[in-house]
């Protein structure tokens, strides 16, 4: 079952009853509005922002209202309801019920989405399936245009990436440049309608959390790559032997979540271009591995080893931080330790 | 953040008596507060990484991430 919702020949669909009234604590979504165009020439241009949401945690609603885009035209198949079962973005794959409503004369589509306390409801249940058999957490508009092509708005609702829930502190060399590079998957996870671009803000952040370099916005499509570097002018002014910064994937400037992306970390030389990837980070699970995922790590004589911990930050809302608190230490091959441990306490975002 | 660092050789793992180059392999832990009966379980998070770099230049050689922890 598809779920976008075309302002064309699309039903409005019904949610089955919600049984269970008893409310999920700690959930809260932001919904963002994404556009495309498709098979239109020339180009829409788009100059004034058309949508706008917001939530209320309270009554655990959201509502928003989207507006047509040049070169918008009606015909009469046009209908003037949308809605749908569509999945919680969390993981947990809760159906959350969203209704819209077009004004034809003015050509706004406002939408409203309810979540939460449909524990009971799940998609298993009720069918709020993509075409590729995965939750569908977002939803699609297609306004028809005068040309015959379409252009789409994406309501999207989906988790935190990797990087931004997973902000790992990164060690960097002094004269090396270190790469941050996000791309949407070819395939997606099922929560991103086929097509949809995704928005991020890269970063930098030392180990206060305070900016190395200006954040980036990108916008990415299924396939393509954004990346920020981080030039060895900028981590020369860290302090310490051994120089570690943060990379963060954050959501985009007045959205709280940013949709799943593959990021990738790569160190090189900018000089003869020499360098090597250090970790691909996927979107992260419904929920944290509960054991160590450390391998062996070889170590050469003249080399030393640094285990580095920090405590995950606050602002994602569907993962409330905690403190970290936890000894650190090595072992040999036998598992006996080797070299002291260090116990640490770390509030949220330390 | 905080850190742990180990040079090799160490004390507790010397270079092998016939190759001083050998390599050894050594396993970062990060162990969480553990849990006393009857007293209510420490939650706790920590996200973890590890790298190797040259002792003497700060040089990284390698890193490797670990998973968020939970309890």
């Amino acid at each position: 079952m598809k779920i976008s919702l075309a302002l064309v020949g699309v039903i409005a669909s019904a949610i089955a009853p919600i049984a269970d009234a008893q409310q999920t604590p700690g959930v809260f979504y932001n919904f963002r509005v994404l556009s495309l165009y498709q098979n239109y020439q020339p180009a829409v241009t788009v100059t004034e922002p058309r949508a706008t949401s917001t939530c209320d945690p309270v009554s655990r609603t959201c509502t928003g209202q989207i507006t047509a885009p040049p070169g918008f035209a009606f015909t009469p198949n046009t209908i003037s309801l949308f809605g749908g079962p569509v999945a919680d973005p969390s993981g947990h794959q809760e159906v959350l019920n969203l209704d819209g409503q077009v004004l034809l004369d003015q050509g706004i589509a406002f939408w409203t989405l309810t979540y939460g306390g449909f524990a009971d409801n799940l998609c298993s249940q009720v069918q709020c399936l993509a075409e590729n058999g995965l939750p569908q957490t977002a939803a699609a508009i297609n306004w028809p245009l005068q040309n015959g092509g379409t252009y789409t708005d994406y309501i999207t609702f989906a988790q935190f990436s990797t990087l931004l829930a997973r902000p790992y502190p990164v060690p960097i060399s002094a004269g090396l440049t270190l790469r941050l590079k996000v791309t949407a998957p070819l395939e997606l996870t099922g929560t991103v309608p086929p097509g949809a671009p995704i928005e991020a803000t890269l970063g930098f952040r030392d180990t206060n959390g305070n900016p190395i370099v200006p954040p980036q916005e990108v916008t990415v499509k299924p396939g393509e790559t954004a990346s920020l570097d981080l030039n060895p002018d900028a981590v020369a002014v860290l302090t310490g032997l051994l120089k570690v910064v943060v990379p963060v994937v954050a959501p985009p400037a007045g959205a709280a979540s940013v949709a799943p992306l593959e990021a990738a970390l790569e160190l090189f030389n900018a000089e003869d271009q020499q360098g090597s990837m250090l970790a691909v980070h996927r979107p992260e699970p419904a929920e944290p591995v509960p054991a160590p995922s450390f391998g062996p790590q070889g170590l050469a004589p003249g080399q030393t080893i640094a285990l580095l911990v920090s405590a995950l930050p606050p602002g994602n809302p569907s993962h409330p931080p905690e403190p970290c608190i936890a000894t650190l230490r090595f072992a040999d091959k036998s598992g006996n330790p080797v070299g002291p441990s260090m116990p640490v306490d770390l509030l949220p975002g330390r | 953040m905080k850190s742990l660092t180990l040079g090799f050789p160490t004390p507790e793992i010397p270079p092998g008596p016939t190759n001083a180059s050998e390599r050894v392999e050594v396993l970062p832990m990060v162990t969480l507060a553990p849990t006393a009966p009857g007293v209510a379980p420490v939650i706790s998070e920590c996200l973890a990484s590890a790298a190797v770099y040259e002792s003497h230049t700060g040089r990284t050689l390698t890193y490797q991430s670990g998973d968020a922890l939970r309890r």
